[in-house]
C-alpha cells in the first residue's frame, strides 16, 4: 500500500460565489483542503501561519492585491498563484514586471472559462503539467522533426488538417504562424550544451541541418468541438521565468517593437500571443519545455483579437537544478 | 520544404521601379535583387504576401531601411498580414506610405472570407475608425468587418 499523500491547502480570496464554489469543489475532489477568505488581512494571516500550496484570487484593487502577492512570495517564495484578470494583461504590466508573479493569469471574458480554471488548479496541485489533454484536446498526431528543413512540411500538414476540419482560413493562417515561430524557437533557441551555452543561437535561421536526437522538436495538434490546440516541445527545458516575463513585457508594452535591426528578440512570441486565446508554457527545467497554443476556432478573427488572452507558465524544479517530470 | 518562398518580380520604367511580391516573407526571403539600384520612385505591390514571420520582419526592416529617405515609396494592395505588421512595427514602412490595402470581411451567411481592396485616400486619417459597409459578392448580404477597427485602420494616421 502506498503512503497517503499529504493534503495540500488552497486559499481563495475575494471571488464571486460561482468561481469560489467551483474552485473549492475542484480542490476538494483532489483530496485537498480549501479555505475561503474574504479579506486581504485574513489571507495574510493565513499565509503566515499555514503552509499554503495555492493562492487563487481575482484582481480587484490593484494596490491592495499586489501588496498581498508581495507578501505571499515573501513568506512562501515558491507559492503558485492564479490571478483572474478583468482587464487586458498589458494593463497589469507595470505591476507584473516588478515581481514576475503570478505565473497563471486567467482572462475573464465574461463568462469565465471554468474549464481553464479547473485545469490550472489541477495542474498546480498535482504537478502533472504537460499535455494538451489537460485542456480537453486529444492530440491527433505526434510528429518528431529530424531536420530543421522539415518545418514547412509539418506546417503544411497541420494546415491541411485544420482546413479539412472546416476551420476558417484566417484562423488557419494564425496556426501556421504560431507553428512557424514555435518551431524556430525549439530548433534554434532551445538547444544548449552541458554548460548552458546555446548551440544554434547564431546559426542562420534558414540553414538546413540534421537534428541530433535530443534536439528534435515534437509537434502535436488536435481539435475538439470548440477548441484547436497545437504544441511544440523540446527536450532542454531552458525557458526561464525571467525570459518569459521580459518577453511578455516586450509583447505588450512596446508597440513599436523593431526600432532598429537586431532589436527584435521576443517578437516571435509577441506574434504567437497575438494569434491565440490561451498560451500555456510548461517547463521542467533542463528537461522539457512544452508550449501549447489554444484557439477557440469558432470565433471570428475580430472576436479573437478583442478577447483578453490568458497566459500560463507552469514549471517544475529550479532552473539551476532538475525539474521533476511526471511519467 | 518551403513551397511558397518569396518571389519578387521587378520592372523598371523611367524613374519608376515596380516590385510585386508573392509568397512568404521569412528567414529565406532574399530582397537583394528587388531592392538594389532602385529608381527614385518605387511602387511595391504586396497583394500576394501570404505570411510574414518574425525573421521575415527583421529581414524586411533591414532592407527597407536602406532605401534613401528622399526616395518615394508607395505600398500598393497590402495584404491583411502586411497591414498587421505595419500596425505593430513603427518603422515597417520605412519612408514609404500605403496607397491601398485589403480589409478583411466575413459573410455570416455564406461563411466565407472576403478581402476588400480600399484606397487610403478615401478613408479618414484619424480615429475613431469605422470599417465601410460592404456587401457579399455572392449573396449580396451585409459583410462583417473581421478585425478590430481601431487596430486595423490605425496605420492610416501615417498614410497618404
Amino acid at each position: 500500500m502506498s503512503p497517503e499523500k499529504p493534503k495540500k491547502t488552497a486559499v481563495i480570496l475575494f471571488i464571486d460565489p460561482k468561481i469560489a464554489q467551483l474552485t473549492q469543489q475542484t480542490v476538494e475532489e483532489m483530496g485537498h483542503q480549501c479555505i475561503l477568505v474574504k479579506e486581504t488581512a485574513e489571507a495574510k494571516e493565513l499565509l503566515k501561519k499555514k503552509a499554503v500550496d495555492l493562492l487563487v484570487w481575482k484582481i480587484q484593487d490593484r494596490a491592495e492585491d499586489f501588496a498581498l502577492f508581495d507578501y505571499a512570495v515573501k513568506v512562501l517564495p515558491r507559492l503558485p498563484g492564479i490571478a483572474i484578470i478583468d482587464e487586458s494583461l498589458e494593463d497589469y504590466f507595470p505591476e507584473l514586471l516588478l515581481r514576475a508573479y503570478p505565473h497563471n493569469l486567467i482572462a475573464d471574458n465574461h463568462p469565465l472559462d471554468y474549464r481553464e480554471l479547473t485545469s490550472t488548479i489541477k495542474k498546480l496541485l498535482s504537478g502533472d503539467i504537460f499535455g494538451m489533454e489537460k485542456y480537453g484536446v486529444s492530440p491527433t498526431e505526434t510528429i518528431h522533426l529530424s531536420s530543421s528543413g522539415e518545418k514547412y512540411d509539418v506546417i503544411e500538414k497541420v494546415r491541411d488538417y485544420c482546413l479539412d476540419k472546416g476551420v476558417q482560413d484566417r484562423i488557419v493562417r494564425n496556426i501556421e504562424l504560431i507553428l512557424n515561430e514555435l518551431l524556430m524557437n525549439a530548433i534554434f533557441d532551445a538547444p544548449v550544451d552541458g554548460k548552458g551555452v546555446k548551440l544554434y543561437e547564431h546559426t542562420d535561421r534558414g540553414a538546413v541541418f540534421d537534428l541530433k536526437e535530443r534536439e528534435r522538436p515534437i509537434v502535436q495538434y488536435g481539435i475538439n468541438e470548440d477548441r484547436l490546440a497545437v504544441s511544440v516541445s523540446d527536450l532542454f527545458g531552458t525557458f526561464r521565468e525571467d525570459t518569459f516575463f521580459s518577453y511578455v513585457h516586450r509583447c505588450f508594452s512596446e508597440k513599436s517593437i523593431l526600432e532598429g535591426v537586431g532589436k527584435g528578440a521576443g517578437m516571435g512570441l509577441f506574434m504567437v500571443f497575438k494569434s491565440l486565446n490561451q498560451l500555456v508554457i510548461n517547463v521542467a527545467y533542463n528537461q522539457k519545455t512544452e508550449v501549447i497554443a489554444l484557439i477557440d476556432y469558432h470565433s471570428s478573427m475580430r472576436e479573437l483579437k478583442k478577447r483578453r488572452h490568458s497566459f500560463h507558465h507552469f514549471h517544475l524544479g529550479n532552473f539551476n537544478g532538475k525539474g521533476e517530470l511526471k511519467p | 520544404m518551403n513551397t511558397k518562398k518569396l518571389k519578387i518580380e521587378r520592372k523598371d520604367e523611367g524613374d519608376l521601379s515596380f516590385l510585386s511580391m508573392k509568397g512568404i516573407i521569412d528567414e529565406d526571403a532574399d530582397f537583394k535583387e528587388g531592392f538594389s539600384n532602385l529608381k527614385r520612385k518605387v511602387i511595391i505591390n504586396l497583394e500576394g504576401i501570404q505570411m510574414i514571420n518574425s525573421c521575415g520582419v527583421r529581414e524586411w526592416i533591414k532592407n527597407i531601411s536602406k532605401v534613401p529617405e528622399n526616395y518615394q515609396i508607395q505600398y500598393d494592395k497590402c495584404a491583411p498580414r502586411i497591414v498587421e505588421q505595419i500596425n505593430y512595427v513603427s518603422n515597417f514602412l520605412g519612408a514609404g506610405m500605403v496607397t491601398s490595402f485589403y480589409a478583411p470581411y466575413y459573410c455570416p451567411k455564406c461563411k466565407h472570407e472576403v478581402n476588400i481592396l480600399m484606397s487610403s485616400k478615401d478613408l479618414p486619417k484619424n480615429p475613431p475608425f469605422e470599417a465601410p459597409s460592404q456587401k457579399c459578392p455572392s449573396c449580396k448580404g451585409a459583410l462583417e468587418f473581421d478585425d478590430v477597427e481601431e487596430e486595423y485602420f490605425s496605420f492610416l494616421t501615417k498614410s497618404a
